[in-house]
């Protein structure tokens, strides 16, 4: 039992270190500030909500899982509203008539 | 495998360092400095100084990068292109730099128990803590009691800064009636609800902080700033003005005052109640219980001071551009 | 039972008021509780030296925490020759600046302004009674911040550059200072001066303590202002209100050498070989440069202010000579000489301030004719001048006194340091006496004849400071006795 509890643990865990690259990448290549955000929101939730899930099993019914959990709660409400805040500025930003493609460097 | 953590965390702070001394836009360089300070305290972290991590991250990251970018709102994003004389500084800080590594080759080796640090006063806190103070986190007994001196000094220093910052930009003061109120992002119906979710909750953990400093990492410091980060999203969301109206900045620099006199009113206290300055075995008939209330107060007074000093400077950066 | 916290007093108090002036709803109650909470310090310091004369040193415990494991406070006859100055310099300054506080700083902002001041006073004392390194950190944090506060209320923008000027090289100076404790406890463990200087000599690896030295002694002399790192302190002094240019041009510089003798002598001195020689080579040759070119600088300044604070640079110069000659001659000519340059260059910023305060500005321009419309003022100012170069019968001619005696025990080398008091001594001829040309010798500019002479509240000061000037010039033995007393304390650890 508790082998295979490590198993999706780690799996968990690798999973959401590959998603958080791939993110960074995405960041780092997408083409201008919607694609990036996107590619940012990605790793900020799904990355983190796997490493989290990956480090709750491995902490088990515990006080530090208890804590993770919490964490995950906040997380679950914060990241998604960064990315909307961000989105939402960079199109009144747009309205504005400020640039917010980013040239490509 | 802690080394492998630190090398990699000291060579990021070392590129973020540098981009931030190369770039022109000061909006990009205040947000790199915010992530100067959480790397160096994820670095703290692991040399296990959870109290210091918790410090830097609340403070370094947080709230001196919001006070950044209020400079920079009253100022210019740009930095100007002024002429670059590089020689002479870089020329100083290199040779400072080669003095510091010849330095760093008679250093004790990290995490030698043998170390000067570890064999002399230390072992000294570490037995002593449980007796003559019993809390469980000796860093507040260090911080509080056995140095409790000095944290006297760095709270005044936290006070001198909020009335540096208002005998320059002076108190702010509120649009009046006729003026388009500024009412923050509460039109941002997602961000405005969020934000109120979470805002009680921050408080309740700026409590929990506070309270449990002498258990685990923690205290007045980190504490204030917790709190003050939630009361500062609150003027975001509801603009400065209404914040303004609800905890006007008089009020809140009186309470980093009360805050700062409660300090050092315990050292008056005990010093009437013939001990010695901040001796606070002299506050009750049981020393170690004297020490327990002593350590409660002044961590009220510094909580109060850095939360309420905190504010006040947001609120002289934030209320001055109205003007 | 008080007698025994005497060594506190003069931090807590003021530290205590600081936040009530903060909240104080008038201006004149602000001054007042910031005037008397300073002669109290003053008061104290007093109580202290006569305790410290009479009994030696006092070792107090802070927290009641014995001292490697707690904070001390240790009060010597060095620290008292410290907090007199810092005191008595507050306190006649504030008394003193009543008028030209109210006609430099609006009135809303002045509570602010006096609790920066009490704020300043308790860090000044703090470091002068300080017996822990990191102690005097923290209050050289509070006294920089709170200077910088100070002199950024001048009466006009140009304080603001002048100010973040001197906020650039404080930082530098004070980050440099806590490198160096933070290596010195690397290799030791502790913090407290006297175990810092028990323990480095047991050390096996002396390169970071070098290292501790270098950025400790480096990081001060930016705080001190010596030369070449003096660029921010004559703007900072011209800049800022008068009173506050009284304030600090009495202590400021001189609690960072006063810290950094107690490091470069107590802590570093006897720790390896040849710190003495290279202490003595690099500051005699700073202080040398200091005492030229200062003076040079000075006698072309138009602004009397920057006059004064090029001055400045010159008398550190001074104060540096006497201590790297090592010598207990030496050493205490130049304790000696931190007292009289307080008295002295604060004597001659009151005159400044009410000088300002009545013609509107102080350039030399300004001042045309001052001898004829403010007599008392400017008979005040010449007396002073005097005694910064050192006639006999002033307090100014004790420094160099023992200073040239000293020198004469160091031969040939003595000479020609000599020879460099006496260039620098005329020198300060020279641009004293262009302000007394100017005030004296030429007539007022139009409409002048109106100014009058300064208020009474600022001359009584002022003239206590001379007389006191005159006084120490004929019965050195206070100041003599405490600073040889000092002399040997910082030598004693040296060997």
């Amino acid at each position: 039992m508790e082998q295979v509890i490590d198993i999706i643990s780690w799996i968990c865990l690798l999973g959401g270190a590959l998603v958080v690259l791939i993110g960074g990448i995405g960041l780092v290549r997408f083409p201008d500030l919607f694609t990036r955000i996107h590619a940012a929101s990605l790793a900020d939730s799904g990355g983190a909500i796997l490493v989290i899930v990956g480090c709750m099993l491995q902490a088990g019914l515990t006080l530090a899982g208890v804590k993770l959990a919490a964490i995950l709660l906040f997380l679950l409400f914060t990241s998604p509203t960064a990315g909307y805040a961000l989105a939402h500025s960079a199109i009144t930003a747009k309205d504005d008539g400020l640039d917010v493609d980013i040239e490509s460097d | 495998m802690i080394i492998v953590f630190s090398l990699f965390l000291l060579t990021m702070m070392v590129v973020v360092a540098l981009a931030v001394v190369e770039t022109r836009n000061l909006f990009a360089a205040a947000m790199l400095t915010g992530i100067f300070s959480f790397l160096m305290a994820a670095n703290f972290f692991v040399l296990d100084a959870a109290d210091v991590a918790l410090t830097e991250a609340a403070v370094g990251a947080g709230v001196a990068t919001v006070f950044f970018l209020g400079a920079i709102a009253l100022s210019s994003e740009h930095e100007h292109s002024a002429s670059r004389k590089f020689g002479l500084a870089l020329l100083a800080v290199a040779s400072t730099a080669v003095v510091i590594l010849l330095g760093t080759m008679e250093f004790p080796i990290l995490g030698d128990g043998s170390a000067p640090v570890h064999q002399h006063v230390a072992p000294w806190y570490l037995e002593k803590t449980p007796e003559l103070i019993h809390v469980p986190n000796v860093v507040t007994a260090v911080l509080a009691s056995f140095r409790g001196y000095d944290t006297l000094g760095e709270v005044f220093v936290v006070l001198t800064a909020a009335i540096g910052v208002l005998s320059l930009l002076g108190f702010p003061r509120n649009n009046s009636e006729e003026n388009a109120v500024n009412d923050g992002l509460s039109h941002q119906k997602i961000l405005h609800i969020v934000g109120k979710l979470l805002i009680p909750l921050i408080i309740l953990f700026g409590l929990y902080v506070q309270f449990h400093g002498d258990f685990g990492p923690g205290g007045g410091f980190q504490a204030g700033t917790i709190i003050a980060a939630a009361l500062i999203l609150y003027a975001l969301l509801s603009g400065g003005d209404r914040a303004r109206r609800q905890m006007p900045p008089r009020l809140l620099f009186g309470m980093a005052c009360l805050g700062a006199f409660i300090y050092a009113g315990v050292g008056g206290t005990t010093l009437l109640l013939g001990g010695n300055l901040l001796d606070y075995s002299v506050l009750s008939h049981d020393p170690v219980h004297g020490q327990h209330l002593g350590i409660m107060l002044i961590e009220f007074g510094v909580g109060l001071a850095v939360a309420s000093v905190m504010l006040t400077i947001y609120h002289a950066f934030a209320g001055h551009e109205h003007r | 039972m008080l007698a025994a916290q005497y060594p506190v007093l003069p931090v807590i108090v003021p530290l205590l008021s600081a936040p009530i002036a903060a909240l104080m709803p008038n201006r004149s109650l602000a001054w007042i509780m910031a005037s008397l909470v300073s002669a109290l310090v003053f008061a104290t310091a007093v109580a202290l030296t006569v305790i410290v004369s009479a009994q030696g040193m006092i070792s107090y415990e802070v927290g009641g925490w014995p001292a490697p494991y707690g904070i001390e406070v240790r009060v010597d006859s060095f620290s008292v020759v410290m907090l007199l100055v810092i005191s008595g310099a507050s306190t006649l300054a504030l008394i003193s600046g009543k008028a030209s506080i109210d006609a430099q700083i609006p009135s809303d902002r002045q509570p602010l302004f006096f609790a920066a001041w009490l704020l300043a006073l308790a860090a000044y004392s703090g470091i002068a009674v300080a017996g822990d390194a990191f102690n005097i950190f923290v209050f050289m944090e509070i006294s920089s911040l709170a200077g910088y506060v100070l002199i950024a209320n001048g009466p006009d923008r140009r304080a603001l550059p002048a100010t973040f000027k001197y906020l650039v090289m404080g930082t530098i100076g004070a980050s440099f200072y806590l490198i160096g404790v933070g290596l010195a406890y690397m290799m030791t463990g502790t913090l407290n001066i006297a175990d810092l200087h028990a323990r480095l000599g047991d050390v096996p690896y002396l390169r970071p303590i070098l290292l501790s030295a270098a950025f400790v002694t480096i990081g001060l002399a930016v705080k001190a202002a010596v030369f070449p790192l003096h660029v921010w302190m004559p703007n900072a002094y011209a800049r800022a209100p008068s009173a506050v240019a009284v304030f600090l041009s009495a202590c400021s510089t001189k609690a960072a050498v006063y810290v950094m003798l107690r490091f470069d002598f107590m802590i570093f001195g006897g720790a390896f070989a040849h710190h003495d020689v290279q202490f003595s080579t690099v500051l005699m040759s700073l202080a040398l440069l200091g005492m030229l070119i200062g003076s040079a600088v000075a006698i072309y300044e138009r602004d009397v202010k920057r006059m004064l604070g090029y001055s400045s640079v010159g008398q550190i110069g001074y104060i540096l000579l006497g201590a790297s000659m090592i010598s207990l001659g030496g050493v205490s000519a130049g304790v000696i000489h931190m007292f009289n340059h307080a008295m002295i260059k604060g004597g001659l910023f009151l005159a400044m301030g009410a000088l300002v305060l009545r013609l509107g500005g102080g350039t030399l321009d300004d001042l045309k004719g001052a001898g004829r419309t403010m007599p008392w003022t400017m008979g005040a100012f010449v007396l002073l001048g005097l005694s910064l170069i050192g006639m006999p019968l002033t307090a100014g001619f004790i420094s160099k006194w023992y200073l040239v005696q000293a020198a004469l025990d160091l031969g040939t080398l003595g000479i020609v340091l000599i020879a460099a008091i006496l260039i620098s001594s005329l020198m300060a001829v020279v641009y004293i006496w262009r302000v007394v040309e100017v005030a004296y010798f030429q007539s007022p500019q139009a409409g002048a004849s109106k100014h009058q002479e300064a208020p009474l509240m600022m001359l009584v000061p002022l003239w206590a400071v001379v007389l006191a000037n005159v006084y120490f010039g004929l019965d050195p033995s206070i100041p003599v006795d405490l600073a040889t007393n000092a002399a040997n304390i910082l030598l004693e650890h040296a060997k």
